[in-house]
């Protein structure tokens, strides 16, 4: 499998005019500005095969936007090596741009009053597709995304998840080979989340498009994506698969019994009870320090269980842990 | 070539139809015009009455229209603009193949040429009922329409300038609102160039507002045939520059993107 992202060193360095108070201050600065360095990406190196899922996560100014905007071509490093589908993408933005697509939750890039498929149209035209390939394109994009039904509605009417399917759909019209996705999922319902979620799955199995994800909401990197890049303050942490994640910081189970008794109460180290509601016992278990069976014996021991569920820590927890364990 | 030319018609033809479908714009900006020419032709005959001026209150409003008409027009795209830098909007657009400028330019050409013909409708039918009078031949109206045609081209031109400011500034409000108020001096959009002290008249020839505004309205006093070369010719050698600054301005603004970030 040869690679659809390649970035070695990369290292982006901004020059901004320090912020000044006061009215001698800002005169000051208009004739010798203070100039700060500010490293906002400090030298990551990944490689991304073709075809790959990849999460790309950290919390607000991390450096995830600037590492986008290198790789779709509208910034250049400081330092690094970096290469899109075999292109420098600042020097070759424009051939790029007709190998890339990009979603954004929070940017539509439909006309808010005209019918989705008008749009998809004018998407035809700008990336230069052909009629009958746009006619099969779109044809194949509408069973997809089960689009037909919304196609005549001005956009302005679709629900978000609606016009959620309508973007995706118009960023995959000239069948890009990556598909660079910011927050997908804001502000969708649960349902719309899922939706999208399976859809996103559907077309990496399908069209085998590399798909490079940035995201707030843990389930979507856990369900679209086998791979997590974890950035924090423009250092690349974590390299990792999903399941290596889990493997490596899933040091705890949380186990939740449902007993006779209205209330139990027992102390084993590596045991932090949790808030419980009435016939409920929830414990979270720090499995470096006590095993599970131990546990689940000792409360057989005082309380008559009828049922118990065990579950993973939510994915959110992990990736706190891994910033936690770099710090 | 023509697949360029193609996307950027695509661009025209789509927000053409789409501000046909926000009517209700279009119907608030024609009351509005209406209504700034219902004040001029009252103001106007006040004043003509009062200080017996060479101007006849009938031509005048038939002047203020033609102004009224362009500055109406021409879409505000720097407000635009403003939203495509600071939403970070223009990170999505630039890894498209086609050009950011171009594609603005085409969305606010459509918007032009769509409030031109519907404003122009409604402003030279008021000027007609309102004056009972029409001071120019078909030809010469013909001209004049494709001389506003040119002068929106500019102002457009122009606006997109004004827009790329936000490259630096968070808020272009106050350089739209200064040039708006030198496009109202210099371009004479309420009292005719040519009743300005000798000095101003030749200050104002030598900006883009004059031809913009009233030196192209002007003609409504006098028409004359060598004036509207002229007039072409100035139309045509202010958009050169503006365009070469637009160009060297957007080149510098992403510069700057690079350098300072977004």
């Amino acid at each position: 499998m040869s690679s659809a992202i390649v970035v070695k060193g990369l290292i982006k360095t901004f020059f901004i005019r320090a912020p000044v108070s006061g009215f001698i201050g800002t005169m000051k600065s208009l004739f010798s500005p203070k100039i700060s360095e500010q490293k906002a990406i400090d030298n990551i190196s990944f490689e991304i095969k073709r075809g790959e899922k990849v999460a790309f996560i950290g919390p607000n100014g991390a450096g995830k936007s600037t590492t986008i905007k290198i790789l779709t071509g509208i910034l250049y490093p400081s330092e690094g090596h970096v290469e899109v589908l075999g292109l420098v993408p600042w020097q070759k933005r424009d051939v790029l741009g007709f190998k890339i697509g990009t979603v954004f939750g929070q940017r539509s890039q439909l006309w808010y009053h005209l019918p989705a498929s008008d749009s998809f149209s004018l998407l035809s035209k700008i990336y230069e597709i052909p009629k009958a390939t746009y006619k099969k394109r779109l044809h194949e994009l509408i069973a997809i995304f089960e689009l037909e039904k919304l196609l005549a509605k001005p956009v302005r009417q679709l629900s978000l998840g609606e016009r959620m399917r309508c973007e995706l759909c118009a960023s995959l019209l000239h069948k890009p080979e990556i598909l660079f996705l910011d927050e997908p999922t804001i502000g969708l319902d649960l349902n719309a989340k899922l939706q999208i979620r399976t859809l996103l799955n559907r077309l990496s199995l399908e069209q085998k498009t590399t798909l490079f994800l940035t995201s707030h909401d843990t389930a979507d990197i856990e369900q679209v994506s086998e791979r997590v890049l974890i950035l924090d303050k423009g250092e690349l942490i974590k390299d990792s698969t999903i399941y290596d994640l889990k493997k490596t910081y899933m040091r705890k189970k949380i186990v939740t019994l449902i007993t006779e008794e209205e209330k139990i109460s027992f102390t084993i180290p590596g045991v932090t009870p949790l808030a419980s509601p009435p016939f409920h016992f929830i414990c979270e278990i720090d499995l470096a320090i006590q095993p599970i069976e131990k546990v689940i014996q000792k409360a057989l021991e005082v309380a008559n269980v009828k049922d118990i569920t065990i579950e993973d820590p939510s994915m959110e927890e992990i990736i706190r842990d891994v910033y936690a364990a770099k710090v | 070539m023509l697949q360029k030319f193609n996307k950027y018609a695509a661009i025209f033809s789509l927000t053409f139809n789409q501000g046909l479908k926000n009517y209700k714009l279009l119907f608030g900006l024609s009351l509005f015009l209406i209504t700034c020419l219902i004040i001029f032709a009252h103001l106007w005959k006040v004043a003509a009455i009062r200080t017996h001026t060479d101007f006849n209150p009938e031509t005048l409003l038939w002047y203020i229209a033609f102004n009224e008409w362009i500055l109406i027009s021409i879409p505000e795209v720097q407000k635009e603009m403003q939203e495509d830098f600071q939403s970070g909007r223009l990170a999505y657009l630039l890894p498209r193949p086609i050009s950011y400028l171009g594609a603005v330019f085409a969305e606010g050409f459509a918007q032009l040429v769509l409030q031109l013909v519907v404003l122009g409708s409604v402003t030279f039918l008021f000027a007609f009922l309102w004056t009972e009078t029409f001071p120019l031949t078909f030809l010469q109206f013909a001209l004049m329409l494709l001389l506003g045609l040119c002068a929106g081209i500019l102002g457009l031109l122009l606006q997109m300038l004004i827009g790329l400011s936000s490259f630096w500034l968070h808020d272009v409000t106050p350089v739209n609102w200064v040039w708006e108020k030198l496009l109202f001096i210099f371009g004479g959009l309420i009292l005719p160039l040519s009743a300005y002290p000798l000095w101003l008249q030749k200050v104002a020839a030598l900006t883009p507002f004059s031809p913009i505004l009233g030196g192209r309205s002007g003609l409504i006093f006098g028409f004359d045939q060598s004036q509207i070369f002229s007039l072409f010719g100035l139309l045509a050698l202010w958009f050169i520059i503006g365009s070469i600054a637009l160009k060297l301005v957007y080149r510098r603004g992403l510069k700057i993107l690079n350098i300072s970030g977004g």
